[in-house]
């Protein structure tokens, strides 16, 4: 599975929302949206860091990294590369 | 981004800015065009609270607090005067265990049992901070944003070291006093409506080193619309 892919599939399982057939596309903003809350953005820090094995830098805390799954997954790549 | 206005046309010098010809120029500024009420909501808009950023910052200064410290697996958390318990949310979600929130408030009840999160096993205890009456201890007892409230610093303190383990670690954090929480809560009166104070790094320090807590790690938050700041530490 690529890193976009399980990147969605994270969000997607972890939607703080109750609506039954919430969607978004690669390049909603999720926060914006009013998906999710800070509880989500910690757990999905904890997530990317265990699931692709890196330590997202300070300086790297921008919400505009983590508001869409286009941006996170340009994140990730900044890192794994 | 967000751009700050240039104003190199008056000067390149700070020291020789004209604030004359600033006034003239800036007709939504001009001294007798001051609309007080858009600047300060202007200000409040810059420094509103940003849950998703609070998320990330939030956690990069537990990090930092927490690097090179080792809990037993299976903690046991107390968090007192927790609100809804997001310090207690982040530490079960780093390290294995259970955690216990202690608040008098009904809304924090209700949002508590609202949140649709059934991955930690987390127990409500709605009471009085100092009215608590368990026995157990606890290895860690935490507090986000409470002792600043208490004039009374030893009793507060107290609270916090009635059920720690003797081994057991606490993890106090406060608002910071720096220009910019001065600043985000001179414009948010909404906040204020109890006894609040700014705490400096020194007289934090000073409160934890009277009530016989031994200072571990002190660590500062970067980043979000308030400053914040977080001690690490264990009963003497």
């Amino acid at each position: 599975m690529g890193t976009e892919t399980k990147i969605r599939e994270f969000i997607t399982q972890n939607l703080m929302v109750f609506e039954k057939d919430v969607t978004f596309t690669d390049q909603d903003n999720i926060f914006e949206m009013g998906f999710v809350n800070s509880l989500f953005a910690m757990k999905l820090l904890n997530y990317l860091e265990s699931e692709f094995k890196v330590e997202i830098e300070e300086h790297d805390m921008d919400i505009q990294n983590f508001s869409s799954v286009v941006n996170i997954t340009a994140l990730i790549d900044k890192y794994l590369k | 981004m967000f751009i700050t206005k240039n104003y190199s046309t008056i000067t390149d010098d700070k020291d020789s800015f004209d604030w004359k010809k600033f006034f003239e120029n800036e007709t939504d500024f001009s001294s007798d065009n001051i609309d007080i009420l858009k600047i300060f909501n202007e200000l409040r808009d810059h420094l509103s609270e940003k849950n998703s950023q609070f998320g990330l910052v939030f956690n990069s200064f537990m990090k930092s607090l927490l690097r090179g410290t080792e809990f037993e697996s299976n903690i046991k958390i107390l968090e007192i005067g927790s609100g809804t318990g997001f310090l207690t949310r982040w530490l079960l979600s780093n390290y294995n265990g259970e955690g216990c929130l202690v608040d008098s408030c009904n809304e924090s009840f209700k949002a508590f049992k609202a949140i649709q999160d059934m991955s930690h096993k987390i127990e409500f205890i709605q009471s009085d901070v100092f009215d608590l009456d368990i026995k157990e201890t606890f290895d860690i007892v935490c507090s986000f944003g409470l002792i600043e409230h208490f004039e009374d610093k030893t009793r507060i303190m107290d609270a916090h070291k009635k059920n720690m383990d003797a081994n057991g670690w606490g993890i106090i954090i406060v608002p910071l006093d720096s220009p910019l929480s001065r600043c985000f809560f001179e414009v948010h009166p909404e906040l204020n409506l109890g006894y609040r104070e700014l705490l400096t790094e020194s007289e934090f320090r000073n409160i934890l080193i009277d009530n016989n807590l031994d200072i571990h790690k002190i660590v500062s938050s970067k980043g979000y619309v308030y400053d914040f700041i977080a001690a690490l530490v264990k009963k003497n």
